[in-house]
């Protein structure tokens, strides 16, 4: 829905664009300045993507066994470094959006515990959707 | 093969809700109160995936020093406006010089 105003794509396109729309493709659309570039930028972040996700995961399928447990290069902190990176602009945009983080961080941590992994991040986004539209 | 139709069924899920987005019609999006709400959503999704990836392991919380100690390191070196790749490569290189040791 971010994205759809965007883009602005018509027909049969529209299907290849949603299958288009990931993380990355989204955050780099919504990065540029004016609507060329992000058009611009959505559709060769999807293709980059596309084309080397499946090539390393072939790769990655052959032959990852020969390199042990990953986290020795601290793969495991790149995941949340990234997401922390891509938050930035937005922190630095206003005081809405710090807040609408901080509520957001503070709601996931507190459901890890009690709930099946994937619903902490989920439900945080819900609560403060609720929270914004209503305020 | 139950796994199978899960797998499947996720798929399919997750393609539909993505061209749902598209489908909308765009009076609905010029909508003054949805198109905040959209603009806002990023922001709570990116801040529960940052807490979630730096302190969870499935139910539990796991409190990994390397881990935390590469994220704090990205803070800095997101505070200081670093490119987004150099951000990437040092909060790597913190965790794993940390675990050499």
């Amino acid at each position: 829905m971010r994205l759809a105003p965007l883009l602005r794509v018509r027909g049969p396109r529209r299907l290849l664009a949603a299958h288009g729309t990931i993380d990355e493709s989204t955050a780099m659309a919504v990065a540029q300045p004016t609507d060329e570039l992000a058009r611009s930028a959505f559709w060769w972040t999807f293709g980059a993507i596309f084309v080397m996700w499946n090539t390393a995961t072939l790769v990655g399928a052959l032959s990852a066994g020969a390199i042990g447990d990953p986290s020795k290069f601290g793969l495991d902190a790149v995941v949340p470094a990234a997401f922390l990176a891509l938050l930035a602009p937005r922190l630095r945009a206003g005081r809405i959006e710090r807040r609408i983080a901080v509520g957001g961080a503070v709601i996931a941590a507190a459901l890890i515990p009690i709930t099946p992994p994937g619903v902490p991040v989920l439900a945080a986004t819900a609560a403060l959707l609720l929270a914004a539209t209503m305020g | 093969m139950t796994l199978w139709w899960l797998v499947i069924g996720t798929v399919v899920g997750c393609y539909v809700l993505k061209l749902a987005g598209y489908l909308v019609p765009p009076r609905v999006l010029e909508h003054g109160p949805t198109r905040r709400a959209v603009e806002l959503l990023p922001v709570a999704l990116l801040a529960a995936l940052v807490v979630v990836e730096a302190v969870a392991n499935g139910c539990q919380y796991d409190l990994d020093g390397p881990r935390l100690a590469g994220l704090a390191v990205a803070a800095v070196a997101v505070w200081r406006r670093l490119p987004f790749l150099l951000i990437i490569v040092v909060a790597a290189l913190s965790a794993a010089l940390l675990r050499l040791g």
